[in-house]
């Protein structure tokens, strides 16, 4: 839960609403965002900015216990007896036009890409082989030529490659064609993901 | 986990852009349908919507970045691993990188991208 300092409301974090205060039924505007490396960031935003840790600073993760142990679901003790997935498989959520879907780590980081159709306009998933660097984005043609969409290293290509975009960052690479346009996308253990959304889809 | 912006809510404005302190206080709204345990009876408790939330921890005891500080890709490499695993938000004036190793630490960080305040949470 989130607190704002201002009224003290209670946000939820994962769904952003205002669940109590002064605030409540506002609703946070999820951001697009990225997950990549500290060498991917640097490699695509030579001139970005990074937040400044203090030295020595943490060379892992605090949580990695946490992250290893698969049985441990939140802090209440929960068993998991979650369907279609085990609770701490790790699944990046989308959220539009009224749906919920989500998308397997293990099936980004094996497939690089995987097209979610249901959408008004499809999102398009990128990732790495590790699944840890995965970005989302509009679908940038028309629905009948998502067969000639592939990622190629770190490049999304588009049939011969007339077009094509930086697969984390969806920078266009080609003379056609603009940017695409990024979807925001949530990082999340499927058992909180499913807790908030159990009509959620599934892509595994 | 997630990444937040801010902005309006539905149908309200919000005239000022609220700063955000982090995950001080653990709900069982996250697992409504799951078993009561008793080592949380001792703690705070307050129902909101016929959910029992518990104060696990107090407003700030795990400390919000509220005024974060920014260096460039060159001075990061002495302080970031290469597969160092980051958060990305990024405009049209550049990119800002968030290290979840760090985030994981504190949680929240408060910053601004496209001129507006947003929020950036793990």
């Amino acid at each position: 839960m989130l607190q704002d300092v201002e009224t003290g409301s209670l946000w939820s974090q994962v769904t952003g609403e205002c669940i109590a205060g002064k605030m409540e039924g506002s609703v946070l505007t999820l951001y697009p965002s990225m997950m990549t490396t500290f060498a991917a960031f640097g490699v695509d935003y030579p001139d970005g900015r990074l937040l400044t840790k203090p030295q020595p600073g943490p060379d892992r993760s605090p949580y990695e216990w946490y992250a290893a142990d698969t049985t441990a679901l939140s802090m209440f003790g929960r068993v998991d007896n979650f369907q279609r997935l085990r609770g701490k498989d790790v699944v990046y959520g989308v959220r539009m036009d009224g749906r919920q879907t989500a998308v397997a780590k293990d099936l980004i980081a094996s497939k690089h890409l995987v097209i979610l159709d249901q959408f008004t306009t499809p999102v398009v998933v990128t990732g790495d082989s590790t699944g840890s660097s995965v970005a989302a984005f509009l679908l940038p043609v028309g629905r009948q030529r998502i067969s000639e969409l592939e990622v190629v290293g770190d490049t999304l290509i588009l049939g011969s490659g007339d077009e094509s975009w930086n697969a984390r960052t969806g920078k266009s690479q080609s003379v056609r064609g603009g940017d695409l346009a990024p979807v925001p996308i949530t990082s999340v253990y499927w058992f909180a993901w499913v807790s908030f959304f159990p009509e959620t889809e599934l892509v595994k | 986990m997630p990444n937040k912006g801010v902005t309006r809510g539905k149908g309200n404005r919000v005239k000022r852009k609220p700063i955000f302190i982090g995950l001080c206080i653990l709900a069982a709204l996250v697992a409504p349908a799951g078993p009561v345990l008793s080592q949380w009876d001792g703690m705070d408790q307050t129902e909101v919507h016929g959910h029992t939330m518990y104060t696990v921890f107090e407003p700030g005891f795990i400390p919000p970045i509220l005024e974060p500080e920014f260096i460039t890709v060159a001075e990061a490499r002495d302080l970031y691993h290469p597969d160092e695993p980051l958060v990305v938000v990024a405009d049209a004036s550049g990119a800002h990188a968030y290290s979840l190793w760090h985030l994981e630490e504190h949680l929240v960080v408060n910053d601004y991208v496209d001129g507006r305040a947003i929020t950036v949470t793990w």
